[in-house]
């Protein structure tokens, strides 16, 4: 088996119905080195533990001990980032912000058979748009730096995906305000993530994460919308979900069509499906399975899916063109042409050569309209 | 009667645990032996009761088992992962 197909059915760890055979004998020292590689590249180390722990994955003593290494090494820093977590959250109830947790933290804790099985490198939380200044302000006020500026003041709260902050312990913190950058983003409805919570425990305390039905639309546009091909631990994340017996498929299918995103999720589940070869039909794989995008579809998932160096601004043009407001429209071409000197200076140096590139990416917009 | 810290952070590993107690900097690493001790304290327990499962569990002399589980327990207390 090459490096890749282990990889993936590592991934299928303790997935039920996934037919994706692992090794039967320990891999040779090159294979067993290509196989690290790809499994600390995708966050998979403790689903090869457990494969391990199991007997499933059979590795000499030097092997097991790289493994055990490499798995203390990355609980060390999930605890760590569950405390981070915790004062996060102590930070945002003093304020008397509200936020959902998203994402590594979330579905480890929630979604998955064991905790240490889901690997995450950082923290994710949702808060409302009109929280956002208020939960920076809270953070960076506790000593957290932001990672990047906005292009304008008050960008980010009106357009943008969040902010990532980094604390003094090094750790990073995603705020977020909706789930995905560029169009899709804008139209996810903000306030229903809030309506619907899965309590979870960390240390003793509850946090919320989304609903059973945002979070899986979540887990469906990170796989999809989040890189091209998908991560390998993404489609896990989105085949975890479908095959919980609680995913009720009317209210998906009902979420995605309000949202406007019926083919990143139908795509996220073909995806994964055919990725970690799960032979279990369920009422989702089944839908998914029958859905075939339209050509708008195509056009609107193409604009996340070539990484070509290209795809933000490729996306900032599809949000410009997605904007219902001719406002909105006027304010976000200006904060993307416009925008301030120390945004300029980290991203791309001059406006002439910022001025270019958006024209040049414009045309190609247009060109496949 | 011993339980864990309910503020321990924590995770299983291949060989052990992960345990971060509420303020120190950096996370403990347990081995197997260690580990045991704590998977065992899902529930309140004593050194005694702790002692006669791990005996039982690997058939060992219950006062092996003893000195170990009470080596153990003392280690995570002065931790401050459990608590009495």
């Amino acid at each position: 088996m090459s490096a890749p197909e282990l990889v993936r059915a590592i991934a299928a760890e303790r997935l039920p119905g996934s037919r994706l055979p692992l090794a039967t004998e320990p891999l040779s020292s090159s294979a067993w080195s290509a196989l690290i590689s790809g499994v600390t590249n995708q966050r998979l180390v403790g689903m090869l533990g457990s494969a391990i722990a199991t007997g499933r994955f059979p590795v000499t003593a030097d092997q097991r001990a790289h493994v055990a290494a490499l798995d203390a090494a990355q609980a060390s820093v999930a605890v760590l980032l569950d405390r981070a977590l915790l004062d996060v959250a102590d930070q945002l109830d003093g304020a008397g912000i509200p936020f959902r947790v998203l994402k590594g933290a979330a579905l480890a804790h929630t979604a998955y058979p064991d905790p240490d099985l889901r690997s995450y490198g950082d923290v994710d939380l949702l808060v409302a748009s009109d929280h956002l200044d208020a939960s920076l302000d809270v953070l960076v006020g506790s000593g957290a730096r932001r990672r990047f500026p906005e292009p304008r003041p008050g960008f980010l709260r009106r357009f943008g995906k969040g902010v990532s902050v980094i604390r003094p312990d090094g750790l990073e913190i995603d705020v977020h305000r909706t789930l995905v950058a560029g169009p899709y983003g804008l139209s996810v409805d903000l306030p229903g993530l809030f309506a619907s919570a899965i309590p979870f425990q960390i240390g003793g305390r509850t946090l919320i994460g989304l609903g059973s039905t945002e979070r899986f639309l979540h887990a469906c546009y990170h796989a999809v919308l989040g890189s091209d091909p998908p991560r390998v631990l993404a489609l896990r994340d989105v085949a975890q979900l479908a095959l919980d017996d609680h995913l009720d498929l009317h209210k998906v299918v009902d979420t995605a069509q309000a949202w406007r995103a019926t083919a990143v999720v139908a795509l996220a589940v073909q995806q994964a499906w055919r990725d970690l070869a799960i032979a279990d039909c369920v009422a989702v794989s089944s839908w998914a399975a029958n859905y075939s995008p339209s050509s708008r579809d195509r056009r609107q998932l193409a604009v996340y899916r070539r990484d070509d160096g290209r795809r933000y601004p490729r996306q900032a043009v599809a949000t410009l063109w997605s904007l219902p407001r001719l406002s909105d429209r006027l304010a976000y071409a200006r904060a993307m042409l416009l925008p301030t000197r120390t945004y300029l200076r980290e991203r791309d140096g001059t406006y002439v050569s910022r001025l270019r590139r958006g024209i040049s990416v414009l045309r190609e917009v247009e060109a496949g309209r | 009667m011993v339980q864990r810290n309910p503020a321990v952070l924590w995770r299983r590993t291949l060989d052990g645990a992960v345990l971060l107690v509420p303020g120190r900097a950096e996370p403990l690493r347990l081995n197997a032996t260690a580990a045991i001790v704590w998977d065992l304290l899902d529930e309140p327990a004593t050194t005694a009761q702790l002692a006669a499962e791990v005996a039982e569990a690997f058939d060992i002399a219950s006062q092996e088992a003893s000195a170990d589980i009470t080596a153990g327990v003392g280690a995570l207390r002065d931790e401050g992962a459990l608590t009495t």
